[in-house]
């Protein structure tokens, strides 16, 4: 019986050591995606159509508290002016509606809100966003002024690491409208 | 023959199909307790299931290379079903795992509407997989038992062993010692000594002592082994498709087929084949989600004018399907792979349209959209009965396959007799309706249907053609007609507005090419004005506001 309690005691102090060894490595992994993720979010200039902003002296800045949320919905925005020779990209102050040939674009909310955000998106479905240039690699054509040509060629791994720390964003509720279609259209 | 000496005999399969039957109860169990919405859960459910249907294959595969055999000669009709049956059975056991892989792909809201699926398809595949190891428990021992003495049985015992590689060996050791009885523990040990690597003996003892101590180990740890992926052929001659490349001469045992309600690609004028392994068939018990056998292969080549890309399909030996594009060059000699992201504008469609070559996420886009990766080759596609009405209705081409063709040649087993007495035809209250639901299958339900990522839209448009699934009011119908879309269009927000094709929000986003508002959104840049002034027709004329909606 002693023999039987040593022998089992052995084999859980094994498996203990072996859980906690594999513990360690995924989560520090995440961390480490999480903090190239940042880098890259921030690096590719996402906040600059993303977040909603507040005007100061030196221009607007985005707004910490509703970071990478998209287009606040409670913003109305009337038509976009008629477009007038080479003019023809309108935009608002807070840069996360524009409006083109194309119709009017709104900032799409990047947080983690199951309802209004990509809580409710794989990381898969992300990358085959940016890929594709469609909605879940499948929808509709993502609209300007996303800059899909460039982004398309972000290597999968930082798209990876892009999504892992969009995912750990502090989620916000903000059901930014559906695109229009071009005027006379749709 | 009495249960003493029924004991008494050596039996093939009732010490492997316990191990089996624990597996399928523990993982039930596993996947009914899951909070999908929780990653960690689901993932552990998704390993679950792999190593289940590892176990599964293991097994089948080893009964039919050794056993049935056996058993065609002692009595050909009890072995042809236990056949079909595994067939069918592996069909259920692919569709599990491709369950699971989208599963496991997917995000928090979409795992719980696969977890549900899933469960389903568990409790469908034990309740199959009882049954026929019941059968094999009760009718085929008995017949071997009659025929064979203990020497043969125990030849064939060994020779069942031997079909497992070593490192699976251990992981059925690792199954079966929790859920057997001491004589068959015993025996299992015995045969363990037999292991040929000492690594796997080794393992083999651990693996009893734990199952001694931890009586909760119940599955191996060690993944499936999954076949490797071949790469994709590097030219479309290389995919076999010819007899003779220079000639365009299509291999003989390459099938042409035409379906009823084709896609519409701006104008293409197509052609399809279909190759299936030799000896092999379709399993069609689901006439709504035909099986296809490993190494089945499809062609569609798309012309305007000229040939312009050839795109292919292949279910691989590890049970998933590739999909490419192969280019045709301008004097159409040779049609090299295509990029994996395609081509965008690559060539003209009409003047000053521009046509794209799909990349591999594209081609993903549809055919993995729904149950099916197959799309145009089922049992509503090729029925004998065609729509006249159908828009770019295709003649039929010399040779080509339908339903009663396949079933002839035994290339569809299980197809439900009453879709051969009657072929697949619509249900419609008139023809412009058949036609118009036709269309809307082929072009739209290949993403909008029940069971698909875009299923928690609950717009269906697909058309099932099982006995039974017809009846009543068209799904098509009951999910658009009179209900509110998520998109609004200008002064509308009906799928379908009755008796008002122009503020139908289905014909609306149609008729659009913008990048907001276009339907389907790939695959097409010019709209299909004849299937317009059909649905227009259709909505006008056959969906006054009166209709009953479900």
């Amino acid at each position: 019986m002693t023999c039987k309690i040593r022998l089992s005691l052995a084999l859980l102090a094994l498996g203990g050591a072996a859980a906690a060894l594999l513990a360690a490595g995924p989560k520090d992994d995440r961390a480490a995606r999480i903090e190239r993720g940042r880098y890259l979010v921030n690096s590719h200039g996402c906040f600059d159509c993303h977040s909603p902003k507040t005007m100061t002296p030196e221009g607007p800045v985005p707004d910490a508290a509703l970071e990478l949320s998209g287009h606040r919905h409670d913003v109305a925005v009337p038509d976009a002016p008629a477009a007038k020779g080479p003019w023809i990209v309108a935009t608002t102050g807070e840069l996360t509606a524009w409006n083109g040939p194309w119709g009017t674009t709104f900032a799409r909310n990047l947080t983690p809100d199951v309802e209004t955000g990509l809580g409710s998106w794989s990381e898969e479905e992300f990358v085959a966003t940016i890929q594709t240039g469609r909605t879940r690699g499948r929808g509709r054509k993502l609209l300007p002024p996303m800059p899909i040509p460039a982004f398309s060629q972000i290597a999968v791994d930082e798209l990876r690491d892009m999504w892992a720390y969009l995912q750990s964003l502090p989620p916000v509720k903000n059901h930014v409208p559906e695109p229009l279609p071009p005027a006379g259209t749709g | 023959m009495d249960d003493t000496s029924a004991m008494a005999r050596i039996d093939l399969f009732t010490t492997s199909h316990k191990g089996l039957r624990a597996a399928l109860f523990s993982v039930s169990k596993q996947a009914a307790r899951a909070d999908f919405g929780q990653g960690r859960e689901a993932q552990a459910v998704v390993d679950a299931v792999r190593r289940l249907a590892a176990f599964l294959a293991d097994h089948s595969q080893a009964e039919e290379t050794v056993v049935a055999p056996v058993l065609r000669r002692l009595a050909p009709s009890l072995a042809c079903s236990l056949h079909d049956e595994h067939v069918r059975l592996a069909g259920m056991e692919r569709e599990l795992v491709r369950r699971v892989e989208r599963l496991a792909a997917a995000g928090p809201v979409e795992r719980l509407s696969h977890g549900r699926k899933l469960e389903q398809q568990l409790a469908r595949l034990i309740a199959e997989q009882l049954r026929h190891m019941e059968r094999e428990e009760v009718v085929a021992n008995r017949l071997l038992w009659a025929h064979l003495d203990d020497d043969a049985l125990h030849a064939l015992d060994e020779q069942l062993h031997a079909t497992l590689p070593a490192e699976r060996q251990v992981d059925w050791l690792a199954l079966l010692l929790p859920v057997v009885s001491a004589p068959e523990q015993a025996r299992l040990v015995e045969r363990s000594r037999a292991c040929a690597a000492v690594a796997a003996r080794v393992a083999c003892l651990a693996l009893l002592l734990l199952s001694l101590l931890l009586p909760a180990l119940t599955v191996a740890c060690s993944r499936a082994d999954a076949a490797p992926a071949r790469e994709l052929p590097p030219t479309l001659a290389a995919t076999g498709l010819y007899a003779d490349p220079a000639t365009k001469r299509i291999a003989d045992d390459v099938l042409p087929f035409v379906p009823q309600y084709p896609l519409w690609s701006d104008g293409a004028t197509k052609r399809r084949w279909i190759r299936l392994p030799a000896g092999s068939a379709i399993d069609a018990s689901d006439p709504d989600r035909w099986v296809f056998p490993r190494g089945t292969q499809l062609w569609k080549e798309f012309s305007f004018g000229k040939r312009v890309e050839t795109r292919y399909l292949e279910l691989g030996a590890d049970g998933e399907w590739r999909f490419a594009s192969y280019l045709w060059n301008a004097d159409e000699t040779d049609a090299p792979l295509a990029p994996e992201r395609g081509v965008p504008g690559h060539c003209e469609s009409r003047p000053g349209v521009r046509y794209d070559i799909p990349g591999r996420l594209d081609c993903a886009a549809c055919h993995r959209a729904g149950d099916d990766s197959v799309l145009g080759f089922g049992a509503l596609q090729l029925s004998p009965d065609r729509d006249p009405l159908a828009p770019h209705a295709e003649p039929q081409v010399d040779g080509a396959v339908d339903l009663a063709e396949l079933a002839r040649r035994g290339l569809v087993r299980g197809l439900p007799a009453e879709l051969l007495a009657a072929p697949p035809r619509i249900a419609a209250t008139t023809p412009r309706e058949r036609a118009a639901l036709g269309y809307l299958h082929a072009n739209c339900g290949i993403c909008h249907n029940a069971s698909g990522p875009l299923a928690a839209l609950g717009l269906e448009l697909d058309v099932r053609v099982a006995p039974g699934a017809c009846d009543g009011i068209a799904p098509a119908i009951a999910s658009a007609l009179g209900q509110p879309s998520r998109y609004h269009c200008r002064e509308t927000s009906q799928r379908v507005a009755p008796g008002d094709p122009a503020k139908s929000v289905l014909t609306r986003r149609m008729a659009a090419r913008d990048a907001v508002a276009q339907m389907p959104p790939l695959g097409t840049r010019v709209a299909d004005e004849a299937a317009l002034a059909l649905l227009r027709e259709w909505i006008a004329n056959d969906l006054p506001e009166h209709r009953p909606t479900r």
